[in-house]
């Protein structure tokens, strides 16, 4: 295929994203959270398709069960066992009283889930598919369960793989044609969806694009009908993998989940206020002064990853922003952190990916953007109440992006001219501030500029800060491939190791 | 959206702060008795609670004016980030549970045994069992709270936010009772003197200026209402 002009060059030529890539956002969501490929072959996206759903069903299968409607000789042979006064809690009916205790649970908050778009979310078709997929993904995590909050993680997922299918309606409506059977359909077809986010074309307008979805709803394909990749049939299998995925974090270091555990969540907010004290210093300084605890606020900013500040349209912007950010640890992405290093990633918490840095500053935005309403007042109430009941009404949700963006942009730029980072108090403690290294490490930075070029220590300050830099290099590409982080993966991770307990060691030295 | 939004005069001096928290199980309407008290309002479409909330009112209680800041946080509290910090300065605490499910009244020893744990063991608590205009649902005797009630020595009351039963006596109650025990003490810095320094203190969110009930102090038993 050849290359699109349009590609990379214009993203914004038609005002943000573009119709199409608008219109289906469910798609590039998906592709964003890692259920499917970016690139890849139709088949390939089919296959993947496929295969998550098919997970789903097999999960479904195995623990939605009805002991009513269980096959007979099958399950139930053992009577002594599976019977509805089974003190047994293996047996059939003690899962199925337990699966039905939770169900209450769930409903309790999903009888109040986004009331004011009711005649959507609150419809029974709607409602099952939400109660079944946090049922299955509460059965499948038992250790964790349900909390309260979840629900409106999944919620919007669901709603625009809703709007996708609508979307596709109204484009087959208009262009039925296209989408009679299509068996000259090309298998070789290489996806790219870099050009299906940038095309100005409306639904239909382009054949390309026409035939872009003709083949992304087509189902003779690979796999046949599981393998359409925009299915109204298959919503439910694919918001509950897109659910999954954006609570587990498929590995990298931002996992909805920890925001809903104590320890985890209460250093997120505390990574909010780090990145505040290095965005504007007098008013981290002032809110710390009132007493107002980050987690006061930021527990419930995060947990819904800003669900209740934003009306829907709103959040699904910040959202698609959020998501286009991956979610690959700096330190991983540069093969630094090896197998059995855990430890070393755990410390590095939410900033320390992309996605989580955006998130964070994206808190930072917020906060920001009521800086001249929380400085004037010295009541700690009042100021609370300001973030508490974030003005959503009256706000320009652009702005809040663009901010995060250029705050982004910056850190992420210090990142890369790792040089500059010597020129000033400031770039250094972005730096810091973005790669999330701890208080200590940056206090000890400080100190270590007054005695740069002399010591030995210099040099290992001097080393970490281009250790950082290959880092975000590689993350900044945007395609980073396996021999790319092999080439920066060449320090030893006990190096790394070694070098933060001479850190560590030098702080407490120069402290005493 | 300002606190006590014209339910009190954000900007009167201001002699007492008192920090009261709401606990008890997930929907049985703590953030509705909540709104009832702070805005007299009651929404029909309500959502979970995450994380903390809080709203203020400013009342007159014999002739000194009295702001409770009532905090309120998610029923699903197994997982609270925010423990002591909920608890910190709390002076008063409402233990709420929804008469027409009888659960939500058997986990109250669970709730009192956190409360004990974390707050302040003069707090003064008052049991809530909320949702009396459901009296065709119920599943919790009144006796049966009110017996509850007066072995814990907590004050007891059944209210409705939905028709605004008893939620402003139930928080009168509380802040009553709080404040003659504060009244009773000598206090260690003057309400007024807190407000002649520009007032920069007198919502903290810590409740530090509230002196806090000593340890002399006795719930009195008799006091316990109920609402039918």
């Amino acid at each position: 295929m050849a290359a699109d002009p349009t590609d990379a060059s214009m993203p914004d030529a038609c005002s943000g994203f573009s119709s199409l890539y608008r219109n289906l956002r469910g798609l590039k969501w998906r592709i964003d959270l890692g259920i499917l490929p970016s690139s890849a072959s139709i088949d390939d996206l089919r296959r993947a398709t496929a295969d998550s759903r098919r997970r789903y069903a097999s999960s479904r299968r195995k623990l939605l069960i009805d002991p009513r409607l269980a096959k007979d000789g099958i399950n139930s042979a053992d009577l002594t066992m599976d019977n509805p006064l089974s003190q047994n809690p293996g047996s059939m009916w003690g899962q199925f009283f337990r699966n039905a205790e939770l169900e209450r649970t769930l409903d309790q908050d999903l009888m109040r889930l986004y009331p004011e778009r009711g005649s959507y979310f609150q419809t029974s078709g709607c409602q099952g598919m939400l109660r079944r997929i946090l049922l299955l993904w509460c059965l499948g995590h038992v250790d964790f369960g349900y909390r309260q909050g979840m629900h409106e993680l999944l919620a919007p997922l669901l709603y625009v793989l809703q709007t996708d299918v609508e979307r596709l309606f109204e484009v087959r409506k208009a262009y039925e044609d296209h989408f009679a059977d299509e068996f000259e359909n090309d298998p070789t077809y290489k996806f790219d969806l870099k050009k299906f986010g940038n095309s100005c074309a409306t639904p239909g307008s382009d054949p390309e694009i026409l035939q872009m979805m003709v083949s992304l709803t087509d189902a003779y394909g690979a796999e046949g009908e599981l393998g359409v990749v925009l299915s109204d049939k298959f919503m439910e299998h694919d918001a509950y993998s897109m659910f999954d995925a954006l609570l587990s974090g498929s590995g990298g270091p931002v996992s909805m989940t920890e925001l809903f555990d104590p320890s985890p969540s209460i250093k997120a907010c505390g990574a909010i206020y780090r990145l505040l004290s290095v965005a504007d210093a007098s008013l981290y300084g002032h809110l710390v002064e009132l007493g107002i605890e980050p987690q006061y606020f930021g527990l419930r900013w995060l947990r819904v990853l800003f669900g209740r500040e934003f009306d829907l349209e709103d959040l699904l912007i910040i959202w698609d922003e959020i998501f286009s950010h991956q979610n690959v640890s700096f330190y991983r992405a540069a093969a630094i952190v090896e197998e059995g290093e855990e430890e070393e990633e755990e410390e590095e918490g939410i900033s320390g990916s992309p996605r989580g840095l955006f998130i964070c500053f994206f808190a930072v935005s917020m906060i920001l953007n009521l800086r001249s309403q929380l400085l004037s007042t010295e009541i700690p109430t009042a100021a609370l109440q300001r973030l508490l009941n974030y003005p959503s009404s009256d706000i320009k949700i652009e702005r809040l992006l663009e901010k995060a963006k250029s705050m982004m942009a910056a850190a992420t730029s210090q990142l890369r001219s790792g040089g500059s980072a010597s020129e000033g108090t400031t770039p250094v403690k972005v730096v810091a501030a973005a790669a999330g290294v701890s208080y200590w490490e940056e206090k000890w930075r400080e100190k270590q500029k007054e005695k740069e070029n002399t010591t030995m220590r210099s040099m290992k300050g001097w080393s970490q800060r281009v250790l950082r830099l290959q880092l975000s290099r590689t993350i900044s590409d945007p395609s980073p491939s396996r021999t790319d982080d092999e080439r920066v993966g060449i320090r030893e991770p006990s190096v790394r190791r070694s070098l933060l307990k001479d850190l560590e060691q030098q702080l407490d030295d120069d402290e005493e | 959206m300002a606190s006590g939004g014209g339910y009190g005069d954000a900007s009167q001096k201001v002699d007492y702060v008192f920090k009261v928290v709401l606990i008890g199980d997930s929907a049985v309407g703590k953030s509705q008795i909540l709104s009832r008290f702070a805005r007299n309002e009651f929404t029909l479409d309500s959502k979970a609670t995450i994380g903390v909330e809080f709203q203020t009112r400013t009342m007159v209680i014999q002739h000194k004016t009295v702001k409770a800041q009532i905090w309120d946080t998610a029923g699903q509290e197994r997982y609270r980030a925010v423990t002591s910090a909920y608890y910190r300065g709390a002076v008063g605490a409402m233990l709420v549970y929804d008469i027409t499910k009888r659960q939500t009244f058997d986990h109250i020893p669970r709730w009192l045994e956190e409360l004990r744990g974390h707050a302040d063991k003069n707090i003064v608590i008052i049991l809530i069992g909320n949702k009396s205009d459901l009296e065709d649902q119920r599943a919790v005797p009144t006796e049966d709270a009110k017996e509850f009630a007066q072995q814990e020595g907590l004050f007891f009351l059944e209210t409705s936010a939905l028709q605004a039963t008893n939620v402003e006596e139930a928080f009168l109650t509380v802040l009553t009772e709080i404040f003659n025990i504060v009244n009773k003490k000598t206090l260690v810095a003057g309400g007024e003197d807190e407000q002649a320094n520009g007032g920069g203190n007198t919502a903290s969110l810590t409740g530090k200026k509230i002196v806090v009930p000593g340890p002399g102090q006795v719930i009195p038993e008799k006091r316990v209402c109920c609402s039918s």
